[in-house]
């Protein structure tokens, strides 16, 4: 299989006085298509990994590559969508106008079109903080398939909406993977929202953190909300993650 | 609207009070009358004021000369901010001249001002302009390093230039900061244009102030100050109004 994107020996490094160690030696490779999580104990650097493998940050040591092709600062192609929407939309433009920012060249068509996507057509003209989180979320979403992504980068999207919104858009984001063709990588602390969304799950050490083993994920998709967390397998490797992050340091 | 009446009313109230207490303290001998007098032959002068020629003669000046002035700091502080605020070497390189230019009482510089430009109109925009421009130019390079970095890394994910992250992302997310530096600078451009004209004593409502005073024309003088009063009142409403409108979105993030 032709990997998008190989992680080799990323370490970070904070700080030149009291240097502190946020990721140790992370090795990972994630094929064109797949969905694979990456989940960690908080505070692992899950999100400085993720904003690495964007080009935000620079790596200490190690590259990331994305087509062969060495990542120094965000490449064409990679989208991150971060955890706050409230704080990465643009609150002084409307909806539209935030999808807008992602497009390449201002199509209008294709700004409707991506609105209707993730169901917020009738809200174009809103401003951000006259929606709720989910459909903030939703926006943001939008906005990064605006820019037509082959890589999208998420960090824990889905941490700060309720219970039921958070399986909303688990839904959504499935079906546009479904639909797209796009390669995305996950970051999380929720290992059901892991499992029931990946193909594998890279398992990250306490900080600093190393990959300690990559699972591959069995649960057959379609994945549905209700039947596919009751089928064994999710059962199974939800057990084996949850054990796993619980154990003693 | 009701409401907003009924929140002005004790306020409004407080003023009426000590222009009727003024009112029965003149009429009564109790304060000097030639030097303060009745609020009510202050409202017949400002009367006369207000319908002659040289009303709007002395008000298009000073408001030219103030829209010039704070228009240019507005434009110049903006840019230099944007660019000080952004990019670290240009900050080092004008920061020790800014700290030594700023503490200076912008007063200060009208004998120079004067001597280099002459008693005329741009001598006067020069001295706005010198006002306007550091409130301005300090609230805008504060303004875009207290932008939130999650702003700019957005715009980097989706690959924008230099340029557009700084007039697309940078600007309008300062922009609260900037127009609190405008609003300062405003003032402070009334205060300086006024105080121009008054030393120059050629055009504008600060000169009307001071002919009015030196002539002994007390009553003239104070109408004058109501309508030096009533301009600053005007443009701080303006402001409220403009700002309300540009940044409608700021307070309900």
């Amino acid at each position: 299989m032709a990997e998008l994107l190989e992680i080799e020996r990323v370490a970070k490094t904070f700080g030149a006085v009291e240097p502190v160690a946020a990721l140790r030696s992370v090795d990972l490779a994630v094929a064109k298509g797949e969905f694979v999580s990456i989940v960690g104990p908080s505070g692992c650097g899950k999100s400085t990994l993720l904003q690495i493998i964007a080009g935000l940050i620079p790596a200490s040591a190690g590259e990331v590559r994305l087509s062969g092709r060495v990542v120094r600062e965000p490449p064409e192609g990679v989208v991150y969508l971060f955890q706050q929407y409230s704080r990465s939309l643009f609150p002084w433009l409307t909806v539209a106008e935030n999808v807008r920012f992602g497009l390449r060249h201002s199509a209008q068509d294709r700004c409707r079109e991506l609105l209707q996507m993730v169901g917020l057509a009738d809200f174009s003209a809103r401003y951000p903080w006259e929606l709720s989180g989910g459909m903030q979320q939703r926006v943001s979403i939008a906005r990064a398939l605006a820019a037509e992504p082959s890589v999208l980068l998420l960090d824990e999207p889905f941490s700060s909406v309720d219970a039921l919104t958070r399986l909303e858009l688990h839904g959504l984001i499935l079906d546009l993977w479904g639909k797209t063709g796009l390669t995305i990588l996950l970051v999380t602390h929720d290992v059901e929202e892991a499992v029931y969304l990946s193909d594998r799950i890279a398992l990250l050490t306490r900080r600093p953190a190393e990959v300690a083993e990559v699972f591959a994920n069995a649960l057959p998709r379609p994945r549905r909300p209700v039947e596919s967390r009751e089928d064994a397998r999710f059962l199974a490797l939800r057990h084996e993650l949850l054990t796993r992050l619980l154990q003693p340091a | 609207m009701k409401a907003r009446i009924a929140s002005l009313a004790p306020g409004l109230a407080f003023i009426a009070f000590w222009i009727g207490a003024l009112e029965v303290a003149a009429r009564n001998g109790w304060v000097n009358r030639v030097f303060s007098p009745f609020p009510s032959e202050i409202a017949a002068r400002l009367g006369g004021v207000l319908g002659s020629p040289a009303l709007l003669e002395a008000l298009g000046s000073t408001v030219g000369l103030l829209a010039a002035g704070f228009g240019l700091a507005c434009a110049a502080g903006v840019l230099l901010g944007l660019a000080m605020g952004y990019h670290r070497p240009t900050y080092a390189l004008l920061e020790p001249t800014l700290e030594l230019l700023r503490p200076i009482p912008k007063p200060a510089l009208l004998p120079p001002l004067i001597l280099l430009l002459g008693l005329g109109a741009p001598m006067k925009v020069a001295i706005v302009f010198l006002g306007a421009f550091f409130p301005v130019l300090i609230n805008t390079i504060e303004g875009v390093r207290t932008v939130d970095p999650v702003l700019v890394d957005v715009a980097r994910t989706f690959r924008r230039g230099k340029l557009a992250t700084v007039f697309r992302v940078i600007l309008p997310a300062s922009l609260p900061m900037i127009l609190a530096g405008m609003r300062v600078s405003l003032g402070l451009g009334l205060i300086l244009v006024t105080l121009a004209e008054m030393l120059t004593g050629i055009h504008g409502l600060g000169a009307q102030l001071v002919d009015a005073q030196r002539a002994f024309r007390v009553q003239d003088m104070y109408a004058w100050t109501v309508v030096l009063a009533s301009l600053g009142l005007a443009l701080a409403l303006s402001f409220d109004a403009l700002e309300r409108r540009l940044i409608f979105w700021s307070s309900r993030r």
